[in-house]
């Protein structure tokens, strides 16, 4: 089965090859190719390679997105949103409810961690959704990523795709676990999805039953009722998130919550509000799996 | 020395004269509330956007995209077709070229023609980079009129290297009047944004806003974009709001208009009588 990076690199290529798509980015075609996930083809063929310029490059790619290109924005760390973040937010989720004139950009934000600095640590899509106009999803398998791609394609607007290094070698998908009568209901975002799914495993093993769902699309937030259901029936939820949790996504998800189930003990539980540096002594990281167990154990105590 | 065809001076004169006429009466009903704040009148820059579309229609240019920024009226009153949609819009209606949304900062022409005037998103100088961007996507001709502050603009900067990496068919036009807000040229750097844009590269030129010398430079490079005119002008008003800091060193206006000798004092009076007219209908169909 093919992985998120072959699943990547192959629409990329149909979209270049066959559409007039273009695909924008610094140093994509150096060494590794993005994790596999660019196609190996030239700038003729689409690929048009980007100045050192974090705060022109976003521009150009929404003048190309006006012109009807279908751009894709690839951003190699999400950390380089810090300024690329500008044009995208300020123009392109913004065009087309001031000038009725869509400007379609699909921006791949790449987030990794683990003693990579305090720049290409985490993930920043909460950063994202805080502004108006703009759809934000977070996939983690082929088919995520595949129907993110495909509503981009359907719809005019500029797409935030959260996407993390992680993802790129996973090659199957990820199913939701519901049970009747759960005491906690896990919802993962992100790389911390993978970390939820062996807390979830963990917790099901010590007899707490434990739901766990997958959050792909962040922005709009639509809870489905299975996951409604499963908070009303949980002691606790806790979401988990690979963004910062201060005024982040997993805050502003469990406040919705809270209101859509007049449940009080939902928590965020994500990155935590310090700088990551370049040592496994100064990460921060996306909440292990042990630590989600015992977060939800303390929780239960209360 | 250019000698410029005297129809074509005296169609660029009409349209200045309606563009500042325009803005004449903007201000009016801005001191008293019809208008809405905050309003960018172009008053002393009112020609150059007629010069420059004369010109591109002698040189046979007839599809092309324009990017500007604030203080874009005339350009709006120079190539849309419908002024009264931008009365409408400076007055917050929804029947304006852009619902409400624009205002006076963030115009656009939406109508699908050849000639396509975009958005601005009202941080100076981003329609730079996206300019340099649609010019190199579509290679269609972009006009991309800016300031003398926009250009300081990290990203704008960036851009203009982009521009000249990829040969994207565009002219920069900055209208530069040696202020940011109030804050002069002097003050704010002690270079010059032609010898940057020439260092890159890129054709720049410096020259001053009489519309022959305009459209002879326009001419000489265009067949060698990206290309850069600085051009040295006058802002009669505010940065911001209907009132006048200091009286313009040179009027340009008034310049053109002995070029072309009498027939301006009538030419004048027509159009101030047309654009009297407009505001009234269109103040009249908003209930004004």
């Amino acid at each position: 089965m093919e992985t998120v990076a072959d699943t990547i690199r192959e629409i990329t290529k149909k979209h270049l090859l066959e559409s007039n798509g273009l695909l924008y980015g610094q140093c994509v075609t150096a060494v590794g190719w993005i994790g596999g996930t660019v196609p190996e083809l030239t700038e003729k063929d689409g690929i048009v390679e980007l100045p050192t310029s974090d705060s022109s490059n976003p521009a150009i790619v929404c003048g190309a997105a006006l012109m009807g290109r279908r751009p894709i924005y690839v951003i190699r760390y999400q950390g380089f949103m810090c300024y690329n973040a500008v044009t995208l937010l300020n123009y392109a989720a913004k065009s087309k409810t001031l000038w009725n004139e869509p400007c379609p950009v699909f921006i791949r934000s790449i987030a990794m961690e683990g003693s990579i600095g305090p720049v290409a640590s985490n993930s920043n899509h909460s950063m994202i959704i805080h502004h108006p106009g703009m759809p934000v999803i977070a996939p983690m398998t082929p088919l995520e990523w595949t129907n993110g791609w495909n509503y981009f394609l359907r719809h005019d607007d500029p797409i935030y795709c959260s996407e993390h290094r992680k993802s790129f070698t996973i090659d199957y998908e990820m199913s939701n676990i519901i049970h009747e009568n759960p005491v906690v209901t896990i919802i993962g975002i992100s790389n911390g999805r993978i970390e939820a799914i062996e807390a979830t495993k963990q917790l099901n093993h010590k007899n707490i039953k434990t739901n766990l769902f997958h959050q792909v699309w962040l922005k709009p937030f639509k809870p489905s009722n299975d996951l409604l259901l499963s908070i009303k029936s949980s002691r606790i939820t806790i979401i988990v998130d690979s963004g910062f949790q201060t005024c982040g996504i997993s805050e502003s998800i469990a406040y919705n919550l809270i209101h859509m189930t007049n449940s009080n003990s939902i928590y965020a539980f994500a990155i935590a509000d310090k700088t990551a540096g370049f040592s496994t002594e100064t990460d921060n990281l996306t909440p292990s799996s042990l630590q989600i167990f015992n977060f939800a154990i303390e929780r239960l105590k209360k | 020395m250019y000698i410029m065809d005297k129809d074509v001076l005296i169609k660029i004169f009409t349209q200045s004269v309606f563009n500042r006429e325009f803005e004449f009466l903007a201000a009016e009903y801005n001191k008293t509330g019809v208008v809405r704040n905050p309003i960018y009148l172009s008053v002393g820059t009112e020609h150059i956007s007629p010069t420059i579309k004369e010109t591109f229609k002698e040189l046979n240019i007839i599809k092309y995209n324009i990017f500007a920024q604030h203080r874009c009226h005339s350009i709006y009153l120079t190539f849309a077709d419908k002024p009264e949609k931008l009365i409408y819009e400076l007055c917050g209606s929804s029947l304006g070229c852009n619902g409400g949304y624009g205002g006076s900062a963030s115009l656009s022409h939406t109508k699908n023609t050849n000639i396509k005037m975009w958005g601005h998103s009202g941080l100076l100088g981003d329609q730079i980079p996206i300019a340099v961007g649609a010019a190199h996507a579509s290679n269609i001709p972009v006009i991309c009129i800016c300031g003398d502050a926009a250009v300081e603009e990290d990203y704008a900067l960036g851009a203009f290297g982009y521009a000249i990496t990829k040969k994207a068919p565009i002219l920069f036009i900055c209208e530069d009047n040696g202020l940011s807000v109030l804050t002069e040229t002097k003050t704010r750097r002690s270079w010059n944004i032609f010898d940057v844009t020439q260092s890159m590269g890129i054709q720049s030129v410096d020259i001053d806003d009489k519309p022959q010398t305009i459209a002879s430079y326009i001419k000489n490079g265009i067949n060698n974009l990206p290309y850069f005119i600085n051009i040295r002008c006058q802002r009669h008003m505010w940065h911001a709001g209907h009132g006048v800091d200091n009286p313009p060193k040179w009027n340009t206006l008034s310049i053109i208009a002995q070029e072309i000798g009498d027939i301006s004092k009538i030419i004048t009076q027509e159009q101030k009588n047309i654009v009297k007219n407009i505001w009234k209908q269109s103040l009249t169909q908003l209930g004004k």
